[in-house]
């Protein structure tokens, strides 16, 4: 029981730091970037890839960040940009859309195989107990919390944050007042695609392996998991990532193995029914 | 004004930095990692099927000309499932230009149309009637899913069109008159693969089923074939653990495994989940024999996973040069991974594996035809009859491989199987001995 607590644990991680990426964008647009999990998945080969060139950890975490915030710029430039303001749906169809594209073209490089790593996965870092605690564990644990929290400091305690928030709260207002909104929108989709991009990069160091149809089945849980916490909120994000973690291993430990997908929409379904706001209350006016 | 997402930057690389100097050292990358070469089977050289002709039948053939005899082929082009598209073309082009060095189809040369249908069942259907209706082929390889060939079934017998599948292994799914399999069914496989197993580990009582609950030949393995032929070998089924396609993170279900304390696994997973599955099964010390399905034999899983899978067994057919009984087996086997080293997208050392299933049934088309005297000039609708009654006749076709004994009434072929392991150091599945 306590081992998978610290397997949900690490992998509710991963879905906090991916679903930040949801919040993000959209907390700050008010619409939904549908191409975020390609993006994550894009960030795992890409870090996979400068592994396979033989650069060290630390620079294949900061490529695949660099690799997936770029990403998530032509993302911004191809589906949001060009969009009116009123319009919400035609983005996040068109956000699809270049996912797909994404998909296809990372099937073209790296081929329809998995991208597999040689050798095996970080054995325990140490142990309580009968509880093992690998250092890849640790790593995606104390990265995904590191970054949450600055994420969160930068949001609400800095310069940009404010102007962050303040295109959120109203973009007319807050290009009246003489902030720069598309330069805003243009970082927050950089910060996201980052996000995911690193997220990406941590999985494949926790499976071994890169596929290219991973964004789907994960951005659609990062996604639920952004919907659990609160539309927009960012630690609200981040403990239902964990949340939703702890759900899946648990729900193993107690044999409903073949119901772990289940239950966590299923759960998502519940909370929205009682809590349309999502556990931790959506950012009504942006984000939060 | 900029220098806030500057700092912002600052922050997340000092973060990444910070963190992964205090990570693990990364897992090195696969010396196998796919080789890029922008050359497609099209490109193979001219002279490249004289490795897998017969001689004699190549000594005495006349050239092929005139209008072609067409066979279409529905495989994944793109996708997810793409490799297997390249290695159908591959298996395709190597039947096609041994029949036509050997004079084609009673004169006709062969032409294969390829059509692509992905996985999806939609595009399965729009292929099949693509080339049933608008093209003309006298028959059909393929499509590739048991999901594609269970709506594809009803479809070829209303168009009455001969259709072999080559990779589909769900078992139940009904087939006649005019759909034939020319894999072998997990109904079939599975029982001789456990019992192969259980022979070769006296000891295994207590096993643990792991599996994909969420594909449909996967689902069938885990839920109906596994059980039935471990109980059936005096097997203990101590717990059965399923997950959904697309999983990622195992260490949940690893670490539920280790404390089952299983004597053995029996696991069902594509290549993605099993060898995810496969290093959190080393990453936490579970080490127990044990037996995948032989949908993991179709993909190049003994290349790249962990030396700790070393001795996994499987059940299919021959694989490798070394490991084939005839010597147009081991030819067959030496053409396709020369036609298949500059092609992009499939990893090397190549996984044969069942490829030479769909070059096998383009063999038996053309021995068929050539049987019932068919030419590019004979009618569609009289072709295709005399094409059903040939195949439904078939017995002990011999394939480049093996020997494809006769279809049973419910159209899946009757073959011997064999037990094969992991066999890391040359990467690759190889016979159990």
């Amino acid at each position: 029981m306590e081992q998978q607590l610290v397997n949900g644990l690490a992998l509710g991680s991963m879905y906090a730091l991916v679903a930040l990426g949801y919040a993000l964008v959209l907390g700050v647009l008010r619409r939904l970037n549908l191409a975020h999990g390609e993006v994550f998945m894009l960030g795992a080969f890409v870090g996979a890839a400068a592994l396979v060139a033989g650069l060290p950890l630390p620079l294949a975490l900061l490529g695949a960040a660099v690799g997936a915030a770029l990403l998530g710029l032509i993302v911004e430039r191809l589906c949001f940009r060009p969009a009116p303001p009123d319009q919400e749906l035609t983005p996040a169809i068109s956000s699809v859309a270049l996912g797909l594209v994404m998909v296809d073209l990372a099937i073209k490089q790296w081929g329809s195989e998995p991208y597999s790593l040689s050798g095996g996965l970080s054995g325990p870092a140490f142990s309580l107990g009968t509880v093992q605690v690998s250092q890849t564990q640790l790593l995606i644990v104390g990265l995904a919390l590191g970054l949450a929290f600055a994420l969160d400091r930068t949001v609400h305690a800095t310069a940009f944050g404010r102007r962050m928030r303040a295109v959120a709260e109203s973009s007319i207002n807050a290009s009246l007042v003489g902030i720069d909104t598309r330069r805003v929108v243009m970082v927050t989709f950089a910060v996201s695609g980052a996000l995911a991009g690193i997220a990406g990069l941590l999985l494949v160091l926790r499976t071994g392996v890169a596929s290219p149809t991973v964004g789907l089945g994960f951005g659609i849980k990062a996604l639920a998991v952004m919907a659990i916490g609160g539309l927009g909120n960012l630690r609200g994000c981040v403990l239902a990532g964990l949340l939703v973690g702890l759900l899946e291993a648990m729900s193993l430990q107690v044999g409903l193995s073949s119901y772990s997908d289940l239950v966590v929409w299923a759960v998502l379904v519940g909370i929205l029914v009682f809590r349309p706001g999502g556990l931790f209350g959506s950012a009504e006016h942006g984000l939060r | 004004m900029h220098a806030a997402p500057a700092r912002l930057f600052g922050l997340f690389s000092a973060l990444t930095l910070f963190a992964a100097a205090c990570a693990p050292a990364a897992p090195t990358p696969a010396p196998t990692a796919v080789a890029k070469v922008a050359a497609t089977p099209a490109a193979v050289a001219p002279t490249a099927a004289a490795a897998a002709q017969p001689a004699a039948s190549a000594a005495a053939a006349r050239p092929a000309s005139g209008p072609p005899v067409k066979l279409g082929w529905i495989t994944a082009l793109s996708g997810p499932a793409q490799v297997f598209g390249e290695m159908h073309r591959i298996a395709g082009s190597i039947a096609v230009d041994k029949i036509n060095a050997e004079g084609g189809i009673n004169g006709s040369p062969l032409e294969i149309m390829y059509e692509n249908g992905e996985l999806a069942p939609p595009q399965g259907v729009a292929a099949i009637r693509k080339l049933a209706e608008q093209d003309g082929v006298f028959g059909l390889v393929g499509p590739i899913s048991s999901g594609q060939w269970e709506v594809g079934v009803p479809l070829v017998n209303q168009l009455e069109i001969p259709a072999i599948n080559v990779n589909a292994t769900k078992s139940g799914i009904a087939s006649p008159p005019w759909a034939f399999r020319l894999v072998g069914v997990d109904d079939d496989m599975v029982p001789v693969g456990i019992r192969a197993f259980r022979d070769k580990n006296p000891g295994v009582k207590r096993v643990v089923i792991v599996g994909d609950v969420r594909e449909a030949s996967s689902e069938f393995a885990v839920n109906t074939s596994y059980p039935a032929a471990l109980k059936a070998n005096q097997f203990d089924i101590v717990e059965t653990i399923g997950f959904p396609t697309g999983t990622t993170d195992f260490s949940p279900i690893v670490t539920r495994i280790k404390g089952l304390n299983p004597e053995g696994l029996a696991i069902s997973v594509f290549l993605a989940e099993g060898l995810a599955l496969q290093k959190e099964l080393e990453a936490q010390g579970v080490k127990v024999p044990t037996f995948v399905s032989p949908i993991l034999w179709a993909f190049p899983f003994a290349n790249l996973a962990t030396d700790a899978a070393n001795g996994w067994m499987t059940i299919g057919y021959y694989d490798a040069v070394a490991d084939s009984p005839r010597p147009e087996g081991r030819a067959m086997y030496e053409e396709f991974v020369r036609r298949a080293a500059p092609v992009a997208g499939i990893p090397k050392p190549v996984n044969v594996a069942n490829a030479p299933i769909g070059h096998d049934a383009v063999l038996l088309y053309a021995k068929v035809m050539r049987d019932a005297g068919i030419t590019a000039a004979t009618p569609v609708k009289e072709a295709r009859t005399k094409i059903r009654d040939g195949l439904r006749g078939m017995k002990n076709f011999q394939g480049a491989g093996w020997t494809y004994k006769e279809f049973k009434p419910d159209g899946d072929v009757v073959l011997d199987f064999v037990p094969l392991v992991v066999d890391k150091p040359q990467r690759r599945w190889a016979p159990q001995r």
